[in-house]
C-alpha cells in the first residue's frame, strides 16, 4: 500500500505535534502530498494517515487536502486518488465546513484499517447509495447496477461515471463483442 | 500643541464592548500633546478586549507624541494583572513602565490559566500560540469545545499576519471557571492597527464600495483578498463555531462593527470612532473538563 504518514510533516514543516494549522503550512503540505501522489503507480490510491487526536484547521485543509481533491477531480493525477485515514471528528467538521462554504461538489473517502469506510464532504444521496453498492462488490458494470437497482442503463452509467470522476471508485475497461464496457471497483487499502 | 494631556481610563475596561467604544471616543477628543499620561485610577477590572484596546490606544497615542506615555495611579492588583498578562513587555516602546511591583507575578509558559498578550508576526507564531493554548485549555475544556477554540485562535491569528500588514498585532485569552457550577468561560481578543478589512479587500473588490460595514459583511460572506480565490473562510468559520457555542462575537474595523450573540442575527454597528485595523472579541461558556 502506498501511504503517507502526516506525522512526517512535523519535522518537514516544523509543525507542533497533532496540529495541522494555517494556510502557509497547508500550502507547503500540498507540495509534499502532490509529489507523493505523483510518485505512485497510476490507478492506485495514496493512503494519507493522520495521527490520533489531531486537529486540522479549515485553512490548512483548504490549501492541502481540498486543493488536492480538486486537482484529482480535474484529472491532474490521472487515475490516482487519495484515501484519508485517522481524521478526528473535529478535523472532519473543519474540512466539511470549507467544502460547504466554498460550495464545492467534493467528497473524500475516510477509511479505517478494519476495512470500514465513510464518505465525507458533498455527495448526493443517490451517488452515496451507489458508492455503497460498489464497495460491496468485487466489481460492477452499468448494466449490473441497472439490473440491481431497477435503473435505466444510462442512469446507472451516469452514476458510476460521476463517482469515477471524483476518483471515489476505480475504473477499468474491456472491449468485447458488445463494444467498450467500463468496469468499476472500490479502492483497496488493506493490501 | 500642549505639553501634556491626561487621559482618564474608564472603569471595567473591556467589561463589554461599550466602555471600550467610550474609551476610543474619548481618545479621539484628546488634544495633540507632546506627552500623554494615562490615569488608571478608575480601573477595577480588565478583560482581554479592554487590554487589547489599551495596548492599541497606547500605540496610537505614542505615534503622535514626542515621549512615551506614562501610566499613573494604577491599582496594585491591576498593575500585577497587567504584568502577568505581559502588557508592559509588549508595550515598552510606547509606555513608561510604572514602578516595579514589590511582589511580582511569576510568568510561565506552562501556567494553566491564561494566554498572555502574544504578538503575531508569522505562521510560526500562530503555531506556537495554538500549541500553548492547547496545553492551557486541555485542562479545562472538553472536545469539541477545545478544538473549536483552537480553530478560532488559528484562523484569527493567521488573519493578523496574512492580511493586517501590522507586525505587532496580538492575541490574549482569559478564562474563568466555576467548579461548583461545572463551567468555564473563555474570553479571547485579537487586535491590530493595520490596514483593516477594507484595506485588505479593497484592492481586488472594488464593487464593495467605500463603507467599512460593507467590507465587514463581505468578509463574513467569504470574500478574500487572495488572488488565487482560496481563503476567506476564516471569519465565516469562526462565526459558525461561536454560534454553535452560543457565544458572542464582536468584530470591529475602522468605524464599523458586527455583533453576534448566540444564534441571533448579526447586528451591524456603524459611525463608531475611527480606529485603524481590526479588533475582535469572542466569549463563550463551555462545560468544565472533569
Amino acid at each position: 500500500m502506498n501511504l503517507y504518514e502526516m506525522t512526517q510533516l512535523y519535522k518537514e514543516l516544523n509543525l507542533p505535534e497533532s496540529l495541522f494549522l494555517t494556510r502557509d503550512k497547508g500550502g507547503q503540505a500540498y507540495q509534499i502530498l502532490e509529489t507523493q501522489l505523483k510518485a505512485i503507480p497510476d490507478k492506485h490510491p495514496l493512503l494519507v494517515v493522520f495521527p490520533p487526536d489531531q486537529l486540522v484547521d479549515g485553512s490548512f485543509a483548504d490549501e492541502s487536502i481540498i486543493r488536492l481533491g480538486e486537482a484529482i477531480v480535474t484529472g491532474d493525477f490521472a487515475d490516482r486518488s487519495i484515501l484519508l485515514q485517522g481524521l478526528t471528528s473535529d478535523s472532519i467538521t473543519n474540512i466539511e465546513a470549507v467544502i460547504t462554504f466554498r460550495k464545492l461538489k467534493l467528497a473524500f473517502l475516510l477509511v479505517e484499517p478494519t476495512g470500514d469506510w465513510k464518505c465525507i464532504g458533498q455527495l448526493e444521496p443517490s451517488l452515496l447509495e451507489t458508492l455503497a453498492i460498489v464497495a460491496n462488490q468485487t466489481h460492477i458494470t452499468a448494466p449490473e447496477l441497472a439490473d440491481m437497482k431497477g435503473l435505466a442503463i444510462n442512469s446507472a452509467s451516469n452514476r458510476l461515471k460521476r463517482l469515477y470522476n471524483q476518483r471515489l471508485v476505480r475504473r477499468e475497461h474491456e472491449i468485447s463483442d458488445k463494444g467498450l464496457q467500463y468496469i468499476y471497483s472500490f479502492w483497496n487499502w488493506s493490501e | 500643541m500642549n505639553d501634556c494631556e491626561v487621559v482618564t481610563l474608564p472603569n471595567v475596561l473591556g467589561g463589554d464592548v461599550l466602555p471600550v467604544e467610550q474609551f476610543y471616543a474619548a481618545l479621539a477628543e484628546v488634544p495633540k500633546a507632546k506627552q500623554y499620561i494615562l490615569d488608571a485610577k478608575h480601573i477595577s477590572f480588565v478583560k482581554p478586549y479592554g487590554i487589547i484596546a489599551l495596548l492599541l490606544a497606547t500605540r496610537q497615542l505614542a505615534a503622535h507624541s514626542e515621549y512615551p506615555l506614562q501610566l499613573k495611579n494604577i491599582p496594585s492588583n491591576i498593575h500585577s494583572y497587567l504584568q502577568r498578562m505581559n502588557f508592559f513587555n509588549v508595550s515598552h516602546n510606547w509606555l513608561t513602565t510604572p514602578d516595579t511591583l514589590e511582589e511580582s507575578w511569576a510568568r510561565s509558559a506552562y501556567t494553566p490559566n491564561l494566554l498572555e498578550i502574544t504578538v503575531i508576526s508569522n505562521s510560526d507564531d500562530v503555531l506556537n500560540i495554538v500549541s500553548r493554548a492547547s496545553r492551557i485549555f486541555s485542562r479545562w475544556l472538553i472536545l469539541p469545545d477545545l478544538n473549536g477554540l483552537l480553530s478560532v485562535i488559528s484562523e484569527l491569528c493567521a488573519n493578523v499576519y496574512e492580511h493586517s500588514q501590522d507586525q505587532l498585532g496580538c492575541v490574549l485569552i482569559q478564562k474563568h471557571s466555576s467548579e461548583q457550577q461545572g463551567y468555564v468561560q473563555v474570553h479571547l481578543s485579537v487586535g491590530d492597527i493595520g490596514c483593516g478589512i477594507r484595506g485588505s479587500l479593497a484592492a481586488i473588490h472594488k464593487d464593495i464600495g467605500p463603507e467599512p460595514i460593507k467590507h465587514l459583511l463581505a468578509v463574513m460572506q467569504g470574500r478574500t483578498s487572495r488572488q488565487t480565490g482560496r481563503g476567506g473562510l476564516g471569519l465565516p468559520r469562526v462565526e459558525q463555531i461561536v454560534r454553535q457555542q452560543n457565544g458572542y462575537l464582536w468584530i470591529r474595523s475602522e468605524t464599523a462593527a458586527l455583533l453576534r450573540r448566540g444564534a441571533n442575527d448579526l447586528i451591524q454597528k456603524t459611525s463608531l470612532t475611527y480606529l485603524p485595523g481590526t479588533q475582535i472579541a469572542i466569549g463563550f461558556q463551555a462545560p468544565l473538563s472533569s
